[in-house]
């Protein structure tokens, strides 16, 4: 059964360029005078957007700020009405939006409790038997009986989904609602979430955490612009979503005869595992990183370092020193080390390598991003794997299951 | 979406999807009335019969509108001294002030009842109406912050507003009977009409306020023409002077102004020498406030989406 239908829900939105919108005096002046140069652009924030929900399914909104998921989700708690387009709900709506969505500033938290229930349609006395349950959820006993806009926003944004949550409605909207609050709160929310999804309510769920999407929705939609550009099975929607890496890899470059410094790099290639320079490399390939240095006086404790970073962070550091334990004195000369990334360790995505050359007090070289490759899956579909993209984690764990027998347990 | 994906039941109630531009008809609502299942609730552009489902969504909404007209009241009254008096002070201070006044130049602009009472009653059915409609004129802005939080019908606002006028005049009658007995002026079986026409000057100011809150939301002049307007509204009604005053050929112009027989009403209603309110001009400004009542909530209806809009 359907719980939610939608059919080119749009809202467009009139941006004011002429000076005189704002007064009655103004307008009618305009008007009077068939003033052509008073312009007003329309934005649409929605277009023809149309989905469906079916009960009892969580369905997951994304987009990036801007593409009107805020908007949709006003107009399918009736805040907003549509320019055109229609929906249909089907049973109680509960929704929290912003933080403190639904809530009256100047009713206590209690009243508001109250208040929200009947707005769903419950009898007081419902409500009251679920009361406690909801100010415990919300941990905000003490202040329950205080007006609303005195609460902090963790605390709105606690009882709000304390009674979102609670009040049982057929249909639960949320968006970016679980982000105010603390660690705790959050687990609790989505421990609180998991459950109401088995219990058979529909829930509309809009994040910007794709983890948490894709975690929870078995179906969604993308946002961009105001239209839909994609509905259906979350990971494909989240991988549409995903901003696409600019192909565009460095594998070699060449410092000519290298910086002045006692050691320095000449030249680092990528490579892959038949020796050619590569940009882009398959999960299950290793990453060769060829280095070739010059040391030109005996330097005691020279080390090299290779910095693999993706656009944000460092993944992870290689110094040449991990592979033996006293350094010494290190000799005159052109030298070449390939340092190998094991297969099967870096996931899909652009990385960047940094490249560090000196002595334990003095930093000699140090080439910040100087080669960059990215990593596909062309061989391994993705789906089920614990390493997709969008997964969470930083790099594979390669960690192996092994089927164990039950002792002492009759079946 | 193609029509295999929705369920046989929920394709049935589909609308068919129309020119960009053109709003929506109304068939998804009477889609909805051939199917029983009365919890789906339908969402779409704005229309006419709106308003009507506002009102039948009133009751649900009743915790949250007693706040709203007690907020009114009590933001009033709840700092000062002297507490719910002082809602009166304002009144007797201005029926004080002109009663000196007409004391000092020696006229009696009364209708054969005592001045001070005759003046009083005339400003308190002033009042009513003005605060009335001046606060229901700024409620929509007033109440902006919530207005695009929470889901609730926003013809409660200035309703609310016209309620707590309510509140204040039903203090000033009890000040007023309490002057009467003091006075030693009879009541006769005429105050039963004393509701009735207070309720006709409630909804005279409803019917221009509900059309003037959104307008006020929407453009900002129109809070700073209205003081003007009351003014001489005030002036142009037998607030201060009797009716009888009005030269002969200006009496019909003078009556198509609803106020001039509502309060005329209410002194006859208490005081025993005033004269009672011509019939026919009384249903004419019946009439006058019940079609303006129409048009207001007409361009209300039409206003109130693009209000949230804005605000």
């Amino acid at each position: 059964m359907t719980a939610v239908v939608a059919e080119d829900i749009s809202k467009c939105y009139r941006i004011n360029v002429r000076p005189s919108g704002n007064t009655l005096s103004g307008r009618l002046r305009s008007f009077v005078k068939r003033d052509q140069s008073v312009i007003h652009e329309d934005l649409w924030a929605l277009r023809d957007v149309s989905f469906h929900v079916e009960q009892g399914e969580v369905f997951g909104i994304i987009g990036r700020n801007g593409s009107g998921k805020s908007t949709l989700l006003k107009i399918l708690t009736g805040i907003v009405r549509p320019t055109y387009g229609s929906a249909l709900i089907r049973g109680r709506v509960g929704a929290l939006l912003e933080v403190g969505t639904g809530f009256h500033p100047d009713l206590t938290g209690r009243e508001n409790v109250f208040f929200n229930g009947t707005l769903l349609g419950l009898h007081r006395a419902f409500i009251q038997s679920k009361f406690d349950e909801i100010v415990a959820f919300a941990e905000v006993e003490k202040f329950i009986d205080t007006q609303f806009k005195h609460y902090s926003s963790g605390m709105q944004a606690r009882l709000g989904f304390a009674v979102a949550v609670n009040l049982r409605p057929e249909v639960l909207i949320l968006d970016e609602v679980l982000s105010v609050g603390d660690i705790m709160f959050q687990e609790k929310s989505m421990d609180r979430m998991t459950e109401l999804r088995q219990s058979g309510i529909t829930i509309l769920f809009v994040s910007h955490s794709l983890t948490s999407v894709a975690g929870i929705c078995k179906r969604a939609m993308l946002l961009r612009n105001g239209r839909v550009v994609s509905i259906g099975d979350v990971g494909e929607v989240v991988e549409e979503y995903m901003p696409k890496p600019v192909m565009r890899g460095m594998a070699k470059v060449d410092y000519g005869d290298g910086s002045h410094h006692a050691g320095c790099f000449l030249q680092v290639t990528l490579e892959n595992a038949n020796g050619q320079p590569a940009e882009q490399f398959d999960i299950i390939e290793g990453v060769f990183i060829r280095v070739r240095y010059r040391v030109k006086t005996p330097l005691q404790g020279f080390v090299l370092g290779l910095r693999i970073h993706t656009h944000f962070e460092d993944i992870a550091v290689s110094y040449m020193t991990d592979e033996h334990e006293v350094v010494g004195m290190h000799e005159v000369g052109i030298f070449e080390k390939v340092l190998k990334l094991q297969p099967m360790f870096l996931k899909e995505g652009e990385y960047s390598v940094t490249l560090e050359a000196g002595v334990p007090r003095e930093a000699y070289d140090l080439y910040e991003r100087a080669l960059k490759f990215w990593v596909v899956s062309n061989s391994i579909d993705m789906t089920e794997k614990s390493y997709r993209r969008d997964r969470s984690g930083k790099v594979i764990c390669q960690g192996t299951w092994i089927d164990t027998p039950v002792s002492g347990v009759s079946v | 979406m193609t029509d295999a994906e929705l369920d046989d039941e929920t394709k049935g109630r589909f609308v068919i999807r129309e020119q960009t531009g053109r709003s929506f008809d109304t068939s998804v609502e009477s889609l909805k009335k051939r199917f029983v299942d009365k919890k789906i609730h339908s969402i779409g552009a704005p229309k006419v019969s709106d308003l009507w489902h506002n009102f039948t969504l009133l009751p649900n909404f009743m915790p949250l509108f007693k706040v709203l007209v007690w907020r009114s009241i009590s933001l009033r009254y709840s700092q000062s001294f002297l507490g719910v008096i002082w809602i009166t002070v304002q009144p007797i201070a201005s029926t004080l002030m002109v009663f000196l006044m007409f004391n000092i130049i020696k006229v009696n602009t009364a209708d054969g009842s005592r001045q001070g009472i005759f003046l009083f009653t005339g400003i308190m059915v002033w009042q009513f109406f003005a605060r009335g409609l001046s606060d229901a004129t700024a409620s929509l802005l007033a109440h902006a912050g919530i207005l695009t939080k929470i889901y609730l019908p926003k013809i409660m606002l200035p309703l609310a507003s016209v309620m707590a006028a309510w509140f204040d005049t039903i203090i000033m009658i009890a000040v007023l009977i309490l002057a009467c007995l003091i006075l030693g002026i009879p009541f006769s079986a005429r105050l039963l009409w004393l509701p009735v026409f207070l309720t006709m000057v409630c909804l005279a100011s409803l019917s221009v306020g509900i059309g003037l809150a959104p307008l006020n939301a929407l453009y900002r002049d129109v809070g700073m023409i209205l003081p003007f307007a009351l003014q001489f509204g005030m002036f142009a009604s037998p607030v201060y002077y009797a009716t009888r005053f009005i030269p002969d050929k200006y009496q019909l112009l003078y009556h198509l102004n609803p106020m001039v027989g509502l309060i005329e009403g209410v002194r006859w209603s208490l005081l025993p020498e005033s004269p009672a309110p011509d019939v026919h001009y009384l249903v004419i400004n019946l009439a006058t406030i019940l079609a303006t009542l129409g048009v207001s909530i007409f361009a209300y209806q039409k206003l109130e989406s693009i209000v949230i809009d804005r605000i």
